[in-house]
């Protein structure tokens, strides 16, 4: 009997954590301005659903979603799981139709796997979007992205080539070794130096399976493999940062001189807001993962109301965008030690 | 004695029925969407993997061991099988060779376990590292997709309104439990983990015994895979990455012992129904994974931790 | 030579020399004072971790959390310091989370007499999520230069965190070797019911080797944020406990608890360390690493089993 009722309690608070769980939301939902005069189940619901949960990047994502539910009077969840898992993704998307909800973002973690799930919700009348990581040949209606991954490799290429005058050894630093979108724009920026920097050499690729500790590691032992590298590019959020740290603390320790190594990658302007005031990273590509939500929610939102989206659309705390057939590009920035201080996330 | 353990395990048993009353009954109250035919069978499609691999799981535990590597050999036979079929083999005859490779995957774990007598966790630890990066040999990090419609049957199509896959799982768990309660074989591996010499000195091969486990670990883990690829379309490398995290919590809610010699199939099903409802519901929910981690650990911490362990 | 032989250790001792000369033969850099010192540097969080994982393998237990632990402390420190912080104090308050991370396993563990693993497994959950949760996903970055001292500075012309490392192993070998709750260690992983025959208190023993970790993930984890300048609450220390077991048991630990010694633990990070950069070094294909890894792992285990073999040749029984 004590074992039961010692069951029963563990379960009833098991749940009462997660009704606290679900009261934390609440608030940013009542203050979202939903009109709560009408009924519930007048308010459409989005689900919003990124890579994974505790990256810096989504969590800049996260803003930008809660302020398109703000602005647009919907309700918007945002979830994922905490490691960016394909068929945990696709479980969290199967019960979020279950709840009905009026249209869905997807940043797929595989292009291919998401093609059944998004078929079900277009037989039971749910939006698609995928943003920030597209699937190409499944029902989904648009993509939301800065650009395609082939541009930001191009991008990635270019720069480091014109910073190290187009000739050297290069290597490559990406999340893993299996992510689609990784691979895409690291196979970019491969042709594009074959195709315009003949000289440049891509001596290996190292995967950091978004461990700060290992891409740290790699950073270390790529300077210590190749004494000759001229320009490191990473490729993911995480790998800029590692490969400027190694770099800095090469340069204090004497083992390497001021700009011998040039860097460059995708990293959130905050987290490497001293490497670049340093020098140590001239440029660095991104976009703004909060706009690129934002507009996300709005399309989802337009397709609910069976609005149309068209090209230069001016979207209201965003700007204008670039419609291209089913793709929507907020387009790429480029921070410098100039502007650096003029991003808040 | 046995009298005593019967009723013991019926009440453990009851237990955990109780537990997942209340997380249905609490999640049916909470949401408005939990309780509906389209979310139960909608669950039962996303449990079978993590189902599959519990059965030998359960059993290697009530051995006294563990299998740490079988995420990784569950990616190694769906990248296997997907490689296959890409270079022009029969889907049926890929799936096969998929579920071979897990088999040889066990082997080798049952090889250096049971013959060698190395420890299983390290051992499992290093297939786990070795089998992924294996994976990434094989296909570069590339999903492998494109497999024909017939062969979605298995994870995508429904007869009688529930899964196909859901309808494996749960007549593999019906034979899996026969065989744990009627054989000897169940005698025996009950009897390795609760004490492995005498069973040894009783004149019975532990070696087998143990390597069949391991063997069988293989080909579940495979089973798993194959059923995987077939629900998400694509044989992908870091598929089940993190599984046996799931596996074991299923298996330990469930009842089985961590130290061996006590646990059951149908304890681990429902183990198994437990954190697969309660992940549903909380995602039903709007509840933020970070929350659903901590309080599938509390859940764990309370469930198990208040059976009595001491008295081994 | 006979007697060289036979020490526990040997046969990995050999293994590692063995690798290391392949590694030197494949690539030149591979041998050379920088890069041992790389080697060195790359495992200083392993290498403290992995003392209180020895002690906890040898009480018979195995620690899951680490990793989250990790994760909570470093989060934390980077929490502190981003309030304005004094370093010291800070490191000094992560420090101390890290204490009381182990004194929440060694209660459940000890008091309430739950088995490590299921204890472990739930904190292992339970912290990750804490971790994640108040950093509010966003990265810890941009610390002070004054708290780059633990990861980077120079005391008495070695690194600190080395320094740290090699003080804080000194003092665990002469803890486990010579005085009494050392040797209680030993006497419990060996035999847990004799043991407590004995008159030791298992329960206290277990406590303290678990809030000894707690402290020991502490002070790693400071030294983790240090280093690498950016904590990510989601990922920190994700694999770092199976890898730190692994080191463990490669060391000749064994994980039914009383054999195994620190030196030996040492010896298993070096170990995978050198793994880790040599296959970099000598220009292994990317997707070829991971695989050598978990091969050569295998291969540690397959040498210390046989040496284990040897020894006991005759004891048939006490081979597991």
């Amino acid at each position: 009997m004590r074992k039961m009722a010692l069951a029963v309690l563990t379960g009833v608070l098991a749940l009462s954590l997660a009704a606290c769980g679900t009261k934390d939301n609440n608030p940013t939902n009542a203050g979202s301005g939903t009109n709560q005069g009408g009924s519930a189940s007048g308010t459409r619901t989005y689900f919003m659903n990124p890579k994974s949960i505790g990256p810096a990047y989504w969590a800049a994502a996260e803003k930008g979603a809660k302020k398109a539910e703000a602005d647009l009077k919907v309700k918007v969840l945002f979830n994922a799981p905490t490691e960016a898992d394909s068929s945990k993704q696709i479980n969290m998307i199967q019960d979020m139709l279950t709840r009905k909800v009026n249209g869905i973002g997807v940043s797929p973690n595989d292009a291919k796997a998401v093609g059944p799930v998004f078929k079900k919700a277009a037989g039971q009348g749910v939006n698609i979007v995928t943003w920030d990581s597209d699937a190409p040949e499944t029902d989904r209606q648009y993509y939301v992205a800065p650009a395609t991954d082939q541009e930001v490799g191009e991008l990635l290429a270019k720069t480091i080539g014109d910073e190290i005058g187009g000739k050297g050894q290069v290597a490559f630093m990406v999340a893993g070794l299996g992510s689609q979108n990784q691979i895409a724009k690291s196979d970019a920026a491969k042709a594009y130096f074959a195709a315009n920097y003949p000289d440049i050499e891509v001596v290996t690729t190292v995967a950091s399976d978004d461990d700060q500790q290992k891409a740290y590691a790699n950073a270390q032992n790529l300077i210590q493999t190749y004494p000759e590298l001229k320009g490191i590019v990473g490729f993911a959020g995480g790998e800029p940062p590692a490969a400027a740290e190694v770099v800095e603390q090469a340069v204090k320790a004497g083992t390497l001189k001021k700009n011998q190594i040039a860097i460059t990658g995708i990293a959130v302007p905050s987290v490497v807001k001293n490497y670049i005031k340093n020098g140590t990273i001239k440029t660095d590509i991104i976009w703004d993962p909060g706009k690129l939500a934002y507009v996300t929610v709005y399309i989802l939102d337009q397709l609910a109301q069976g609005k149309e989206i068209k090209d230069g659309t001016e979207i209201p705390n965003v700007g204008t965008i670039k419609v291209d057939g089913q793709n929507v590009f907020i387009g790429t920035l480029q921070v410098t030690s100039e502007n650096v201080d003029s991003f808040d996330f | 004695m046995s009298a005593w353990t019967i009723s013991l395990r019926v009440n453990k048993l009851l237990v955990q029925l109780i537990l997942l009353f209340v997380i249905l009954v609490l999640f049916s109250f909470l949401s408005p969407y939990f309780l509906s035919v389209s979310n139960f069978m909608n669950v039962l499609n996303q449990m079978v993997e993590v189902g599959l691999i519990a059965i030998p799981m359960t059993m290697i535990i009530i051995s006294g061991a563990m299998d740490l590597s079988v995420g990784s050999i569950l990616a190694f036979s769906a990248v296997c099988m997907g490689v296959a079929f890409e270079h022009g083999m029969n889907i049926w005859v890929s799936m096969i060779i998929g579920l071979l490779a897990g088999l040889l995957c066990g082997a080798v774990n049952g090889y250096l376990i049971a013959r060698h007598r190395m420890q299983a966790i390290v051992v499992t630890i290093g297939m786990l590292v070795m089998l992924r990066g294996l994976v990434y040999v094989i296909n570069q990090g590339r999903p492998v997709s494109g497999f024909p419609d017939a062969f979605y049957f298995m994870g995508q199509q429904y007869i009688g309104g529930i899964p196909v896959n859901a309808i494996f799982l749960v007549i593999m768990f019906l034979i899996a439990s026969f065989v744990m309660k009627k054989t000897r074989f169940s005698t025996y591996v009950y009897g390795i983990g609760n004490n492995e010499k005498v069973v040894r000195y009783s004149g019975i091969s532990v070696v087998r015994i143990r390597f069949l486990l391991f063997m069988l670990s293989g080909l579940f883990s495979a089973l798993a895979g194959v059923f995987l690829v077939s629900r998400l379309a694509s044989a992908e490398a870091t598929s089940g990455t993190n599984i046996e995290l799931d596996v074991i919590t299923a298996t330990l809610i469930g009842g089985t012992h961590i130290f061996g010699g006590r646990g059951s199939l149908s304890g681990t099903f429902v183990g198994l129904l437990i954190i697969v409802f309660l992940r549903n519901g909380l995602n039903l929910l709007g509840v933020s994974v970070l929350y659903q981690a901590v309080i599938l650990g509390a859940l764990l911490l309370l469930a198990v931790g208040n059976k009595k362990f001491n008295g081994v | 030579m006979k007697r060289i032989l036979n020490v526990h250790e040997a046969p990995i001792i050999l293994f590692t020399i063995i690798v290391t000369l392949l590694f030197a033969v494949i690539s030149p850099d591979f041998l050379q004072f920088d890069n041992i010192k790389l080697i060195l540097d790359q495992n200083i969080s392993m290498f403290i971790v992995a003392i209180g994982m020895t002690m906890v393998i040898l009480l018979g237990g195995m620690d899951l959390s680490v990793g989250s632990v990790l994760a909570v402390t470093a989060t934390s420190v980077g929490l502190f310091l981003s309030h304005g912080i004094h370093p010291w104090i800070a490191a000094a308050m992560g420090i101390g989370i890290g204490v009381l991370c182990g004194v929440v396993n060694g209660y459940f563990i000890a008091v309430r007499k739950i088995p490590d693993i299921i204890v472990t497994l739930a904190t292992m959950y339970i912290f990750r999520g804490i971790a994640v949760g108040i950093s509010g996903g966003t990265w810890m970055t941009n610390f002070p230069a004054d708290f780059r001292f633990f990861g980077q500075g120079n005391l008495l012309g070695l690194s600190f965190p080395l320094l740290t490392a090699i003080i804080l192993i000194a003092v665990f070998i002469y803890l486990l070797k010579f005085t009494r709750p050392g040797r209680r260690i030993y006497a419990i992983g060996g035999n847990n019911s004799a043991a407590k025959l004995a008159g030791i208190s298992v329960a206290k023993s277990k406590f303290m080797v678990y809030v000894l970790t707690g402290l020991l993930v502490g002070v790693a984890s400071v030294i983790f944020a240090s280093k690498v300048g950016s904590v990510q609450a989601s990922t920190a220390g994700n694999s770092l406990s199976f890898e730190v077991m692994a080191a463990v048991l490669i060391g000749g630990g064994s994980i039914f608890g009383g054999v195994g010694t620190i030196a030996g633990t040492m010896l298993g990070v070096l170990f995978m360390g050198i793994i880790k950069n040599g296959l970099i070094i000598s220009k292994v294909s990317p997707f070829w690493v991971d695989a050598a890894t978990g091969f050569l792992i295998i291969l540690a285990i397959v040498i210390n089993t046989l040496q284990r073999i040897r020894q006991n040749k005759g004891k048939e029984e006490d081979l597991v």
